[in-house]
């Protein structure tokens, strides 16, 4: 299981939410920029590719800034803000009917790793996933990015998606299977 | 032969992915006027936006022309979310329609709503609506005898006003429409329209952002004749 990725700034915990919903810009932009990280690649992942990722993310702030208040203060904020991200994302005329192009940096000769798990993950491995992924519908990307770049729960990936609890598992699950299945499809047989 | 992952071994490969995913560095400014209020897009979107129009206008004049391209399991349309799903949460069997429960409005009432004066539709076969209404989820519902056609129009004010969805069952359904408004899409055949409030039954919809509104197109006319129908719809600048 990976770990979260949300960790860091809540806007439950430290009031930054409600000061943000009460119109609080500097709250708010504390906010967004705690989570800009995330929401690039949510942005990248629905597109398919990075270009105009940033230009998805500026529009989504500004759309959340406007619609605050629809924002529950009590909430995390990531799982709001990440839906109008992807659905900025989807009506980007970058993200109609064109394969996806997703890259991964590669390790530097000599660097650290990242963490300790990238230290024994090959870039073979990233770019044989990643291109994979690249094969699937902006759906099934959103929902593995949500749960395996994000970490996110179950709970805040239905708030983001917009739907059930029992549907985000159901769409996991096919989006794996389909994952998989590129993964097999991309292998090449013995000689 | 590449080995091939194990369910943990994958979950970790994944999370390495998004570690090392390529997306845009560096901070973009960020221009805030009073929350929810409209703001001026940025000068670099409506270049885009512009740009987009001056295709559209250069390929004008031929008939819309459906985009027959695969249609993801999911697709977004404004503050519409189209999905594909099974079984029953797609069935509209004895549901009511979007125009139940609706309340006749007068023209300053339908301004009021939508903060500007209601666009016309200059489709010589449906004429003026016979009734204005304003459905339980806001916005503008014209209605048409013709083909038992309504259109509702509502502010494309984006995730913090209607969150709808449209949950339809076959697959190849749903057409991605080029030609019309900044996105637009045909959802062929009876579907469920989903709503913070309710669900209703829905038929043969055409839906697009323009200008923004979004517009909801459900009618019993043909799909040419709906196409035609939304192209002629006019609305007055904000």
């Amino acid at each position: 299981m990976s770990s979260a990725r949300t960790g860091g700034i809540e806007a439950s915990k430290e009031g930054l939410g409600e000061r943000a919903r009460a119109g609080d810009a500097d709250a708010f932009g504390d906010l967004v920029g705690h989570h800009r990280p995330a929401a690039l690649r949510v942005a990248t992942v629905v597109l398919g590719t990075a270009e105009g990722a940033d230009d998805v993310v500026q529009q989504a702030t500004e759309r959340a800034w406007r619609g605050l208040a629809s924002y529950q203060s009590d909430r995390p904020f990531a799982p709001w803000f990440f839906r109008i991200v992807a659905n900025c994302a989807r009506n980007d005329r970058r993200s109609r009917g064109r394969r996806a192009r997703l890259a991964v940096r590669a390790t530097e000769t000599g660097a650290t790793a990242t963490s300790a798990e990238d230290a024994v993950i090959a870039d073979e491995d990233r770019r044989r996933v990643v291109e994979a992924m690249n094969r699937l519908s902006s759906g099934d990307r959103l929902v593995i990015a949500l749960r395996h770049f994000e970490g996110m729960t179950e709970i805040d990936m239905a708030e983001s998606l917009h739907c059930r609890i029992g549907t985000v598992k159901s769409r996991l699950s096919r989006a794996m299977v389909r994952l998989r299945a590129e993964l097999q499809a991309t292998e090449v047989p013995d000689a | 032969m590449p080995e091939q992952f194990r369910d943990q071994q994958l979950e970790a490969v994944l999370a390495s992915v998004g570690r090392h995913l390529v997306v845009p560095t560096g901070s973009a400014p960020v221009a805030l006027g009073q929350p929810g209020a409209t703001t001026r897009r940025p000068a670099r979107f409506a270049l885009l936006v512009a740009a987009a129009l001056a295709v559209l206008v250069l390929v004008a004049g031929a008939v819309v022309t459906p985009v027959r391209e695969a249609v993801a399991d999911w697709l977004g349309i404004g503050s519409t979310s189209i999905e594909q799903v099974r079984g029953p949460a797609g069935n509209p069997r004895g549901l009511p329609p979007l125009a139940a429960e609706a309340v006749p409005i007068r023209a300053a009432a339908a301004r009021a709503e939508l903060g500007r004066a209601l666009p016309m539709v200059h489709d010589r076969r449906l004429g003026r609506p016979t009734l204005r209404a304003l459905p339980r989820e806001g916005g503008v519902l014209m209605v048409w005898p013709r083909g038992k056609t309504t259109l509702w129009v509502h502010r494309d004010a984006g995730e913090s006003a209607i969150f709808v969805k449209k949950l339809y069952n076959l697959q190849r359904q749903v057409t991605p429409i080029r030609g019309l408004g900044e996105l637009a899409a045909l959802i062929d055949g009876r579907h469920v329209l989903e709503t913070p409030a309710r669900r209703v039954a829905a038929g043969r919809v055409l839906i697009w952002v323009a200008g923004g509104l979004e517009y909801r197109l459900e009618s019993d006319l043909s799909r040419v004749a709906m196409l035609e129908i939304a192209r002629s719809v006019t609305a007055p600048a904000r």
